[in-house]
Order: C-alpha cells, then sequence, then structure tokens
C-alpha cells in the first residue's frame, strides 16, 4: 500500500448532498442551501483559511460540477480529494428499475473510447460473466472519471461494498480494489465498514500490512457494529491507519467531548467532519486542533 | 466459510439487490451460512462460480430444493414468484423466509396460507420495518397506553424513486401485484396493523402520473377492528426524499406521537405509562443499538437473526405468512375501493 500521508483533516460531503443521519428534513434544508455549487465552494474556502486540504466526495451526481469548480479555483489548488466509490444510491435505484447487471452494463458503456474498444474486443456483454474483475476494475475506472483532474488523497471503498465482501466472503474483491487503486491511481486504497471488528479480523488473516479504514467512531456508540467496546477494541489495536467519521454522531456531541475522546487512540491518522457553517467550521476544527495533537 | 453443523443452511432463491443483502448477512451471522442459490440469470450465477465457489448456483429454484442439503430458503425473487417458491418449500417441509411483499393478491397469498394449514413450516415475511429502532420504541410507547384514549392516526411512506415511466418488473402489475401502495405502502400496513390491530373498513383513491399498469400515489383511509380511524398517503414520485421516509403520527386524549425512521418525539400532557409530562424526544443516536453484522441497516439484521432464532425454536418468526395476507387483504380492499371511486370495502375478519 502506498505511504502517502492523508490530510489530518477531511472535510465529508454529506451536507453538501442533503445526506443528515439524524433528520432527512435537515438534510433537505442542507441540500436547498448548497443547490448552488458556489456556496459548497465558499464552506471550502472558509475551510482552506483554517487549514483544512482535504475533501472526501463520492460520485453523487453534482460531483462532476463541483470537481471542476474545485479545479477552477485558486484558493484550492493544494486540495486533494478522497473520493468515495461507487455512490450506492445509483445502484440501488438503478437495481430497483432495471435490475444490477443491466445499471452495471450501463456504466460499463460510459467508459472510455479506449476502454470500450477494449470491450467490445472482449466480447462486451459477456464480459461481466467471463472475467467479473477486470469489469470491476473497469466499473472503478469509470465511478473516478469525474476527478480525473483532481489530486487525489486515497480512494475509499463505499461500505455497502465493503460490507457485502465481508458478508460473502468476497476477499478478492477487497484485493483487487487495493491493487488497482494502488497501482492505477498511486495513492492509497481506503475500505469504509460499518463492521470494523470484523473487517479487521479478516484483514488480518488476509495479510494486509497496515490497512486504511474508515468507520463511524464517536463515544456515543453511534452507527457502530456490533457495539462500541468491540469498536473500541478495534481502533485501540495497532496496525491500523484508522480515519473515523461521525465523530459529531450528527451533531448529538458537542466537539471538545467527542475530539477529547478520540485523542486517546493513536490510530486514527484522519478525521472525516461534515462542515456547513463558517462559525461551525470553527468551532469544529479548532476543537480537533486542541484535542488531537500529532 | 466452511460448512458448520451447528450453522443453519440457507439457499437463496433469487439474487438480485435484496437476494445480496441478505447473503450477506446470513452468511455472517453466528447460526447461518449460504449454501446454495439459484437465479436463471448466466451472469449472475457465472459471477457467482468464480467468486464463491463454496456455494452451489442453480439455473431453477425447484433444481436447488431437489439437490437437498438446505435448512431453509430465503426467497428474493419478483414477487410474482414468492408464493410459487413458497409453495415449493412447504411442499418439501422447508421453512422459508421471504421478500415482502408476500403476493400479488390477497388470493394468491391464500393459496399459501391453506397449504400451510396442511403441511405446517415456519415462515416469516420481510416487513424490515418492525426492526427498525424508532419503530419498536414506538410500539412500545402505544403499548404503555401513556397517550389515553387513541384519537386518530395520520401515515405517510414517501420515496424519489420514479420521475419517468418505470421499465423493471416492479412497474408490471401481473409481476408486482400492485404500485406504490403494495410494494411501499405494505411497509406502513404492517406497523399500522403491528400496533393497532386489524383493519376491517378502507376506502382510498389512487392514481398515475408515470406508471401505466401501477398506481404512484395511493391516498387510504383506514378503520381499525377497535373502531380507531387512520388515514395514510404514499408516494414513490415526490421529491426530495432520498431515502424512503416513513411517518406515523398518534394523537391521544393525553398528547401526540410522531414516529419516523429516525426518530421518535412524544409529547404528554401529563405522566402516564411510565413516561412524563412534557416532551420525550430520542434521536437516532438515543435510539441506536449495535448489530452482529450491518450491511444496508441493522433492520434487516434482526429479522434475519429472528428467522434464525425461530429455525432453533427459540423464537417466533413474525411477522408471518398470516399476518402477511392481513396486509395483502387491506391492499385489496384499497384497490377495489379506488375502482369505485373511494366508495368504502369491508375487510371480513
Amino acid at each position: 500500500m502506498s505511504d502517502l500521508q492523508l490530510e489530518r483533516i477531511i472535510l465529508g460531503h454529506n451536507p453538501f448532498f442533503g445526506v443528515d443521519h439524524l433528520s432527512q428534513e435537515r438534510g433537505n434544508e442542507k441540500a436547498k442551501k448548497f443547490d448552488d455549487t458556489s456556496r459548497i465552494i465558499d464552506v471550502l474556502l472558509d475551510c482552506s483559511e483554517l487549514g483544512v486540504r482535504g475533501l472526501m466526495m463520492s460520485t453523487h451526481p453534482r460531483a462532476s460540477t463541483l470537481a471542476v469548480e474545485i479545479q477552477r479555483k485558486p484558493g484550492l489548488s493544494g486540495w486533494r480529494v478522497y473520493p468515495l466509490v461507487p455512490y450506492i444510491n445509483k445502484y440501488i435505484r438503478g437495481a430497483n428499475e432495471r435490475g444490477l447487471v443491466n445499471v452495471a452494463m450501463e456504466l460499463l458503456s460510459q467508459a472510455s473510447l479506449g476502454q470500450k474498444f477494449r470491450m467490445v474486443l472482449q466480447g462486451g456483454r459477456g464480459l461481466l460473466g467471463k472475467d467479473f474483475r477486470q469489469a470491476v476494475s473497469l466499473l472503478l475506472d469509470v465511478e473516478l472519471v469525474p476527478f480525473r483532474h483532481l489530486q487525489l488523497g486515497a480512494v475509499f471503498l463505499h461500505d455497502t461494498l465493503t460490507d457485502l465482501a465481508l458478508g460473502l466472503g468476497l476477499d478478492s474483491v477487497l484485493d483487487l480494489f487495493r491493487d488497482h487503486v494502488t497501482r492505477h491511481f498511486g495513492v492509497p486504497a481506503g475500505l469504509a465498514t460499518k463492521n470494523l471488528p470484523l473487517l479487521r479480523e479478516r484483514l488480518d488473516r488476509l495479510g494486509w500490512a497496515d490497512p486504511l479504514i474508515m468507520a463511524s467512531f464517536n463515544r456515543a456508540g453511534f452507527y457502530m457494529n456490533p457495539s462500541a467496546e468491540l469498536c473500541t477494541e478495534a481502533v485501540r489495536r495497532p496496525g491500523v491507519r484508522f480515519v473515523a467519521m461521525n465523530t459529531l454522531a450528527g451533531g448529538y456531541l458537542k466537539p471538545d467531548a467527542a475530539y477529547s475522546f478520540l485523542a486517546q487512540f493513536p490510530t486514527v491518522c484522519s478525521i472525516v467532519v461534515g462542515i456547513s457553517r463558517k462559525d461551525h467550521a470553527v468551532e469544529t476544527i479548532e476543537a480537533i486542533r486542541r484535542h488531537m495533537r500529532q | 466459510m466452511t460448512a458448520n453443523a451447528d450453522r443453519v443452511r440457507i439457499g437463496l432463491a433469487g439474487l438480485g439487490k435484496m437476494g445480496l443483502l441478505h447473503a450477506a448477512t446470513f452468511n455472517s451471522l453466528a447460526g447461518s451460512e449460504v449454501v446454495a442459490a439459484a437465479d436463471p440469470g448466466p451472469l449472475v450465477r457465472s459471477a457467482l462460480a468464480e467468486m464463491m465457489p463454496q456455494v452451489r448456483a442453480f439455473a431453477d429454484v425447484d433444481e436447488m430444493l431437489d439437490a437437498g442439503g438446505l435448512d431453509a430458503v430465503v426467497i428474493t425473487t419478483p414477487v410474482g414468484l414468492h408464493v410459487p417458491v413458497a409453495l415449493s418449500c412447504v411442499e418439501r417441509g422447508l421453512p422459508f423466509f421471504v421478500e415482502k411483499p408476500l403476493a400479488v393478491s390477497a388470493s394468491q397469498a391464500e393459496t399459501l396460507v391453506l397449504r400451510l394449514r396442511e403441511r405446517p413450516t415456519t415462515n416469516m415475511v420481510g416487513f424490515m420495518t418492525r426492526y427498525i429502532d424508532a419503530f419498536q420504541k414506538g410500539r412500545k410507547i402505544v403499548g404503555s397506553q401513556c397517550l389515553g384514549r387513541l384519537q386518530r392516526v395520520t401515515a405517510s411512506i414517501y420515496v424519489s424513486q420514479l420521475f419517468a415511466r418505470g421499465t423493471g418488473w416492479r412497474y408490471e402489475r401481473e409481476t408486482a401485484g400492485g404500485g406504490v401502495l403494495l410494494s411501499q405502502g405494505s411497509h406502513l400496513l404492517d406497523l399500522l396493523t403491528w400496533y393497532f390491530g386489524a383493519v376491517s373498513r378502507v376506502n382510498a383513491e389512487v392514481h398515475s402520473v408515470y406508471s401505466e399498469e401501477v398506481e404512484d400515489f395511493a391516498h387510504v383511509m383506514l378503520e381499525f377492528e377497535s373502531g380507531l380511524r387512520a388515514w395514510m398517503d404514499c408516494s414513490w414520485s415526490v421529491r426530495h426524499k432520498r431515502t424512503v421516509q416513513t411517518t406515523i403520527e398518534i394523537l391521544g386524549d393525553n398528547g401526540s406521537l410522531v414516529i419516523t425512521d429516525e426518530d421518535v418525539r412524544l409529547y404528554l400532557d401529563d405522566t402516564a405509562g411510565g413516561m412524563a409530562a412534557g416532551w420525550t424526544i430520542l434521536t437516532a443516536p438515543d435510539l441506536y443499538r449495535g448489530v452482529e453484522f450491518d450491511v444496508g441497516g441493522p433492520q434487516y439484521t434482526r429479522e434475519d437473526q429472528v428467522f434464525v432464532a425461530a429455525l432453533a425454536g427459540g423464537h417466533a418468526a413474525e411477522p408471518d405468512v398470516m399476518q402477511a395476507l392481513h396486509v395483502q387483504r387491506i391492499v385489496d380492499a384499497a384497490y377495489a375501493s379506488a375502482d369505485k371511486r373511494g366508495a368504502p370495502v369491508t375487510i371480513a375478519a
């Protein structure tokens, strides 16, 4: 795995795209506010002043527009993006309408011309069945197209896919993701999960050294499976580069309480935090800095 | 995964989105493992053969059932095939878990109920909203009778799913059985009957904007056997609901209770039923309980755990086919009422 250092603080994309774990209503309010991409850029610039240089981004339909705006803004030139792939809602919605296989085929058809040519040579639709691994690599490339002109910090696999692979015992998919990201994009490959202790155990067994893992971690035990105790143990145990998300439990915890808790864990390399207002940015980022000196 | 004599051996019928979710879950629980799967799609089968060689792949469900070696079957086919596959399980004495809704119609569900009476076997229907923290807490609060005499219930289930003509089986009457009322509204009907008991009378209107064969909107008045009345609204063609959003609002003589997928908001005039006067607000972090393995939400894990526990005889498998039949009868009554421009339709007890 690549040794590139991750940003200590990475902004989360959820508020920008209307995702809120505590209230869909509140999520909708944020979606309205950030409907105008320039308001997202304003938040990024505010955070830039506070020394933040990292942004987690799913391949949401608006990702391309946002990526172009980031690239254009001189004030954001030092920023690195952390894609979270794939945008899982797209697959769920598509599967509700057309079936999973058809959704995958449509996405594959969006691959660049060169790749398409390769697919035609290999028998088009037959590719999914004949060479599942190559199809997965190609889907990954398609997902990352919106970010091609930006600097990447790492690429994370969405927790739904990590956990599906974990549950189904598809260890080779996890290996494939890591190898493809590190070889083709030259950045670390991270795994997002809702099952942190189980994933650590599996990766230990597969012989992954210092894996990069992202999961919910907070003193409220919110979104932590199977229990807060076992997740805490999994973060405490050395041998992982851990990216903590949901650190404020969706706003349930105050920053000081949240980050004094996180400061006990040297394995925490980065914190993903959702910011939608400048005052909130100042309060949160200062609290992280105060409690989590490197 | 290695075969383990202590784990329930599961066969999956249908490997679409829900099939994958349940496969990953059952495979991760301590008490179960997936050993076989049937799907007519050759691409799905070849991917399965390549990626999970330990799982026997079949093109046909009956072939999978005849091959033996299963303790239970999980049915995640399109709705129209739920009952035929369940009947195949009953013939072989195999317990089954079937995704919701149970059937395309009450009469199709009845054939299964009749056969189960002759050959009882453990069965469960995947109305997972019962296993969402907030709705479990809501039912406890309703059960405490702190609200006093119940006056009125309003409920809704919405999702932003369809804004053009739908193209899959979910929008064909023959395979899906109905539109948003059966697909999403059935979750809400399961919750409401779980909270308030059986429904005796229905008035409904439905209409479509995008679908040709099924409804995109349904508005339903329900009268429970207790006399309580509820009004519910559902649609998969409303904006700004990126995930399914379910709300139940209950008014009582002593206060009000609002339950959503994320939270519970209780207001009481006076302390009652062990609940304090004033506001009691429980948000998602207050209500969250971790699960053994989570992919897609803890509610799926909990229902799958209940099914595995039921197979060991330690737990009732709920909701079961009988309870799901009542939901089908409400849906059929709503469609019949809508055909008569909202005239009341009675449901036999």
